[in-house]
């Protein structure tokens, strides 16, 4: 991880053992307001959607509580949450594959993304056309742009994260970027 | 506009999307009211006194099993790395009735018949396999377990020897031959990808009675360093497909093979095209098969530019060589690239009149749509796979949260035509936790599906059948990322 990544990158405070739910329970919580920001964002960057964001990031913390004695090392609690906040979008994404019809794109283009991070009120025209290209990129390769670009994640840990392998990664970031590229050109 | 240009402009537009997010802005955590999830046999043991820790579990049930694992251990011989645990039966808390837990599903979801009527009809088969480990599998290496279809109860458990895992399993259509994949565990606190792991396999083979009768190691084998994607036992059991990714630091990053082992042979066929099959590492779900076992069913997104996934039919008989060029796609799920041409079944009106009298008659702002994954039935007509959008999501009232509502569907389409030709299972859900959809199974014509609609947590694994749904036993079963195999 880069010195420069976004918060989500930061190591996490380190939870005592614990035995009991309220001492679980605190510790998850603990977690959650250290690190909730940067995990949020790294989903809705992901996922381009705030609600749908707030709902992995809970959900991803709820598998953590629900899964915390059986940590072997609660040291690893951030990396399992946060690899669960990757996964969950990744699920997301692929359950909301319908979303990603041309209809579905021409239903939020009419509708200017209101609410969404794509929102030009809330990032500007610039920032909106790039973010919406990116939309339009299959899953796995806006996964890979996110974890190249915005987590600032090397080759060898986008191929961890993504389980696939570092060549995988090459080719589908470079893939990403040509067509990211042509999208751009066109709306241009 | 070069690549530089591009790079920088990915990196400015998602850092200004992040910061939308502003730190006093923040939901907050609502954790769930049940004591932390421990075990999934925590209840077998003690089921009226306190959780134990998942360790001490092990040992008991190790304690437990172990004559019984000497008595089958002169089948487990070829096998060295398994051991095998044979076990009375542990009924699950339920008892066989559809409707008790289906009340406690979050929608208006039909109980079906109760699973016993089901097995002794013969609709679906009577045991399956499911992979399962103690506490989270990221974590904790895991294991096979055989369970009785009916009632859940444990007809036996594989345990591989320590430092390996379980990792999926496939099931052939005769109802007692299932194939485990099987790797090195690469623990947490190892560098190595678990993905990555060399694949080897174990056909295991149930007695009429559902225990386990015999276990081989396979001579099949996926090499360290190469990505399977996809497994699947033919119907009769005699061959097992495979999808690969090989070296991908190679010239084809994006090569995947899929390869046809004859297990009694060894023979091996293969095909070879650009793209992606399965939508992760040791998908079961990625390739299916017919009884003719002259077709193979595979789901597939290409490389190229936009959006295009499907399922393909591979001609058997043209032993090997180009993917692409021996197959055709009986059914297109997503085509961004070619506006026009993908499918959406109610929009189009095609699915529309094909719904369930029961089906909900309000329309959805948005269309479900299948996923990659989806199955061929056995006599090879029909294509069946389940599709899901979320409804209505919302914050809650109080601010403490999301809430939402989902509509589920269950589409049967036809392969010659690539059309909607049923919709076996119509609901919508006033609010559910994970969106989950998943076909499992399908029975030879596509009636009888075992698959996973969504609850308050993540799905719930049943049978689906005429728009009713009928839950099935067992802790195992309502896991939503449930990897059994019938």
């Amino acid at each position: 991880m880069k010195a420069n990544a976004p918060e989500v990158s930061a190591l996490p405070p380190e939870p005592s053992r614990v035995t009991g739910l309220p001492d679980a329970a605190k510790a998850v919580t603990e977690l959650y307001e250290a690190h909730a920001l940067g995990l949020i964002r790294l989903a809705v960057v992901m996922l381009g959607d705030r609600p749908a964001a707030e709902d992995v990031v809970q959900e991803a913390f709820c598998g953590l509580y629900r899964r915390w004695h059986s940590l072997s090392d609660t040291a690893n609690a951030l990396a399992y949450v946060r690899s669960s906040v990757i996964n969950g979008c990744r699920t997301a994404l692929r359950r909301r594959v319908r979303q990603l019809t041309l209809a579905g794109f021409a239903e939020a283009d009419q509708q200017g993304e209101s609410d969404s991070a794509e929102s030009e009120a809330l990032v500007g025209e610039e920032h909106r056309q790039v973010l919406l290209a990116m939309r339009r990129l299959p899953a796995r390769q806006r996964e890979a742009l996110v974890l190249r670009y915005y987590m600032d994640l090397d080759e060898g840990e986008i191929a961890t994260s993504m389980r696939v392998s570092r060549g995988t990664v090459k080719s589908t970031t470079s893939r990403a970027l040509a067509a990211l590229g042509r999208i751009l050109e066109d709306q241009s | 506009m070069n690549t530089l240009e591009i790079e920088d402009r990915i990196r400015t537009a998602t850092r200004a999307a992040a910061d939308t997010v502003t730190p006093d802005s923040l939901p907050q955590l609502r954790l769930p009211s049940e004591r932390p999830f421990r075990s999934p046999f925590r209840s077998w043991f003690r089921p009226s006194s306190g959780p134990r820790h998942p360790r001490a579990v092990a040992v008991v049930w190790a304690q437990r099993l172990a004559p019984i694992a000497a008595a089958v251990a002169v089948i487990a011989v070829a096998v060295a790395m398994v051991t095998v645990s044979r076990n009375v039966d542990h009924s699950a808390t339920s008892t066989g009735s559809a409707s008790s837990s289906v009340s406690s599903g979050p929608g208006p979801v039909k109980a079906g018949p109760p699973l016993s009527s089901y097995v002794a009809a013969g609709k679906v088969p009577r045991y399956y396999v499911s992979v399962e480990s103690h506490g989270n599998p990221n974590f904790n290496p895991s294991y096979a377990v055989v369970r009785a279809t009916a009632t859940g109860a444990v007809r036996g458990m594989m345990t591989p020897a320590a430092g390996h895992t379980v990792l999926a399993v496939t099931a052939a259509a005769d109802d007692k031959t299932f194939i485990l994949d099987t790797a090195p565990w690469a623990s947490s606190s190892s560098n190595a990808n678990q993905s990555f792991e060399p694949r080897s396999f174990i056909k295991l083979t149930l007695s009429s009675a559902g225990y386990v009768q015999s276990l081989k190691g396979l001579s099949v084998s996926v090499p360290a360093g190469q990505l399977m994607t996809g497994f699947a036992l033919s119907p009769d059991g005699s061959k097992l497909a495979l999808a690969i990714q090989p070296d991908n630091n190679k010239h084809e990053p994006d090569l995947t093979e899929v390869k046809v082992v004859t297990l009694a042979t060894g023979a091996v066929l293969t095909w070879t095209a650009n793209g992606t099959i399965g939508f992760g590492p040791d998908d079961a779900r990625s390739l299916s098969w017919p009884e003719n076992e002259r077709t193979l069913a595979f789901d597939w997104e290409g490389n190229g530019p936009g959006i295009h996934t499907g399922i393909w039919l591979l001609s058997l008989d043209s032993g090997g060589g180009s993917l692409l060029a021996h197959s055709r796609e009986a059914v297109t799920l997503l085509n961004q690239a070619s506006p026009g041409v993908t499918p959406v079944p109610t929009s189009s009106g095609t699915a529309a009149g094909l719904r369930p009298a029961s089906s909900p008659s309000a329309q959805p702002a948005t269309t479900p749509t299948c996923q990659e994954d989806s199955i061929i039935d056995l006599d090879g007509s029909v294509i069946v796979c389940g599709a899901i959008a979320a409804l209505n999501e919302t914050v809650k009232p109080n601010g403490s949260g999301l809430q939402r509502g989902a509509e589920t569907e269950y589409f049967e389409y036809s392969v010659g035509s690539g059309k909607v030709t049923r919709v076996l299972g119509h609901w919508t859900f006033g609010s559910v936790g994970a969106l989950s959809v998943e076909v499992l199974w399908s029975n030879a014509s596509g009636s009888v599906l075992i698959g996973v609609i969504p609850d308050s947590g993540g799905g719930r694994v049943g049978v689906i059948s005429g728009n009713e749904f009928t839950p099935l036993h067992s802790a195992a079963a309502s896991q939503p990322d449930l990897t059994g195999a019938w």
